[in-house]
């Protein structure tokens, strides 16, 4: 047996124990209410992890799609808020990525190592400011209050500046000498040669985004602006069904994603271990 | 398929799906979910009127009725005397007259005590006021004072905290003026059933005091003479009485032929002859005749055993011979859970209702029914009076469409 198979021989347990919620996830989401209940909730027995139904129904997703029209208001709310804050992350972060690559100037290094300060945050550390300027803004309960952190996000930054790194300065130059003006370089050269880049940062902030539930809990206090991620974490046990179809339903848009991309999202996951 | 081709159709097929169940997954819940209407038990009365059809009769054979319940003292006439209107009859148990007469005095005074109380209860007075002009005003000076603030504060004249402090004021006259409309909302709601409910029972112990005065009116005449009359001209036949009983108000004690009145006679089911008592109110509507009062006489059981005879006099003298039908309302006693008959389900001794229970849901809240067993207690015109596990909010369906519910059954409420 050579190396690698040994090495995939040990990951296996490991690949497993990891993949497990989710196969669990798919496989329960087929099953009837009255199974459900009967191995989760039932009065007189304790719950069982039962991965094949005993019999294979679409009633959660029918529940889901169907008889909660709601599931998919919600659903819709993420897939605003994801998309403007993307939409929004990309245009700012590959502005400032651009601004950190291309520019020299006083300071530079240090601002750049405040950027990497404000990353390594957890979002806990800066809630009470977020609110309390979200407040002066008069946009709390707006889902602006949302996005507008997450547009402003220091991880695309980090990220997208890593990738211009390795865009060889000489063709700055080159199109310098041509006189092509800095937002002619930005969007003519350096965003086409960073696109794998981007890509992988719509996954990683995108996931972030869509799987948000602090900053609705905190932000929101309307229930209809909230996005699905926040009503699936308040699903209690007595809806085991609907959270196994709901979340099923809710992973399939970034998976479907990442495996179009995978190959720019490892190249961006390697990325950001690059030194210049 | 390459795999590009076969996640590019994934990805579409996903998209597709969640574009067609959005602009369609109400319609097809709406298609699927029965609807459902429900009401809320009420407590009160039963009215039930009781219809029948007959014809006016000559007056013959009568038999009569002591109007209370009392011991006879002596019978003043024979069999084949002839009477006059007014002639006395009977001389009843004074003594007896005297103890129905303050056992009804005080039911009387107790009934009008109730319904002054219930009047009063209607008053507006009543209410929680909620004075939403002043907590307004409360709001729009705070509004004001927060903006000039703010001006002074912009000017470098106030400090942070004196606006802030303003800010929580604000937002506290905010606060309350909405508590104070959303309070008032919810008092008018109840309010207005409340008032429902004293409605019904005003009018209810009106009909009752009404009753009771001419019953008491009655008493009256018999304590100053304790006889009992004859109410028409014409001939003892039979003595249906002895001296020294007791005869209750639905037990004859003589039989009297002749006069020269009319009578409406009907039968009515006997099944539906419960609780009729002689001297009931009724209207009799004769063809090509408006309505003309009347009062039940006397009722007996038909020889077939399913249907009451039922003898009523009649205030005018119609023309012998001619047909019609009689209305007679009747009250029940009191009671707490009163319905649409529709609501309630099942026969015999499984009767039901169904009740909506609300059930909150992570992503929405659903309705569900439940079945709860109830004992049907009364009757009346399309309401019935039940007992059981019923709250007195209880959501109860009476009319569904499309199709018939169960128990567990998501339902949206009308």
């Amino acid at each position: 047996m050579n190396r690698s198979k040994i090495r995939a021989l040990l990951l296996l347990p490991v690949v497993l124990i990891l993949i497990f919620p989710i196969i669990m996830l798919f496989a329960n989401s087929f099953m009837t209410a009255r199974e459900i209940e009967s191995h989760y909730y039932s009065a007189e027995t304790s719950p069982k992890l039962v991965l094949i139904p005993e019999t294979v129904s679409f009633e959660q997703y029918i529940r889901v799609l169907i008889k909660e029209p709601a599931y998919l208001k919600y659903f819709w709310n993420s897939v605003f808020i994801t998309f403007f804050i993307l939409a929004g992350q990309l245009v700012v972060a590959s502005m400032a990525a651009f601004g950190f690559s291309v520019y020299r100037f006083r300071g530079r290094e240090l601002l750049f190592f405040l950027y990497i300060v404000v990353m390594m945050m957890p979002f806990i550390v800066t809630l009470v400011p977020n609110y309390i300027i979200a407040g002066k803004m008069g946009i709390l309960n707006r889902w602006s209050s949302v996005i507008l952190p997450g547009i402003f996000s220091p991880f695309g930054v980090f990220l997208l500046r890593q990738f211009m790194k390795m865009v060889p300065f000489s063709y700055i130059e080159s199109a310098r000498l041509e006189s092509c003006s800095d937002p002619g370089i930005y969007l003519r050269i350096m965003l086409p040669l960073v696109k794998s880049g981007l890509v992988a940062l719509i996954i990683l902030a995108g996931v972030d985004s869509w799987n948000m539930v602090e900053q609705p809990l905190i932000f929101l206090s309307d229930s209809s602006r909230y996005p699905l991620s926040m009503i699936l974490s308040r699903i209690n046990l007595n809806e085991a069904g609907i959270a196994f179809a709901a979340s099923s339903l809710y992973m399939i848009p970034f998976l479907l994603l990442f495996l179009h991309n995978e190959k720019a999202l490892v190249a961006g996951i390697a990325m950001t271990g690059v030194k210049e | 398929m390459n795999r590009r081709g076969f996640l590019k159709k994934a990805t579409w097929l996903f998209v597709g799906m969640i574009l067609f169940f959005t602009f369609f997954s109400k319609t097809i819940n709406n298609i699927n979910t029965p609807r459902v209407k429900t009401v809320t038990p009420e407590n009160g009365y039963l009215i039930k009127t009781l219809r029948g059809k007959g014809k006016i009769v000559p007056e013959n054979n009568v038999r009569l009725y002591l109007p209370i319940p009392c011991i006879i003292d002596k019978i003043l006439v024979d069999p084949g005397e002839q009477v006059e209107e007014g002639t006395a009859l009977l001389v009843l148990n004074s003594s007896m007259i005297h103890t129905v007469w303050e056992e009804k005095y005080s039911k009387y005074y107790e009934t009008q005590l109730e319904l002054e109380q219930e009047k009063e209860a209607r008053l507006p007075g009543n209410s929680k006021v909620y004075n939403l002009d002043e907590l307004e005003k409360r709001l729009l000076m705070a509004s004001e004072e927060k903006a000039a603030k703010e001006e002074r504060f912009q000017q470098g004249y106030l400090s942070r905290k004196d606006l802030e402090e303003a800010e929580m004021l604000l937002m506290e006259a905010e606060s309350e003026y909405q508590a104070a409309v959303d309070s008032e909302a919810a008092g008018k709601r109840n309010e207005a059933v409340r008032l429902r409910n004293v409605e019904r029972k005003i009018s209810s112990l009106e009909l009752e005091l009404e009753t009771m005065t001419k019953e008491i009116t009655v008493l009256k005449s018999l304590m100053q003479k304790p006889v009992f009359c004859s109410p028409a001209e014409g001939t003892v036949i039979k003595l249906l009485c002895n001296e020294g009983k007791i005869y209750q108000i639905d037990e004859p004690v003589m039989t009297l032929s002749g006069g020269t009145g009319s009578l409406f006679t009907a039968q009515l089911d006997r099944s539906l002859s419960d609780d009729i008592t002689p001297g009931t109110h009724v209207s009799i509507f004769l063809e090509q005749s408006s309505e003309i009062d009347g009062s039940l006489i006397s009722f007996s059981p038909n020889p077939d055993g399913q249907t009451y005879d039922l003898v009523f006099s009649v205030e005018d003298r119609p023309a012998v011979g001619k047909s019609g039908f009689f209305i007679m309302r009747k009250r029940s006693p009191y009671y707490d859970c009163i319905i649409p008959e529709r609501a309630l389900r099942g026969t015999g001794s499984n009767r039901f209702l169904y009740v909506i229970d609300e059930k909150e849901g992570a992503l929405s809240d659903s309705k569900i029914i439940r079945k709860c067993n109830v004992r049907l207690l009364d009757s009346g015109d399309q309401l019935v009076a039940v007992s059981g596990d019923v709250s007195d909010r209880a959501q109860i369906v009476y009319d569904e469409d499309r199709r018939s519910l169960s128990e567990n059954m998501n339902v949206i409420v009308q």
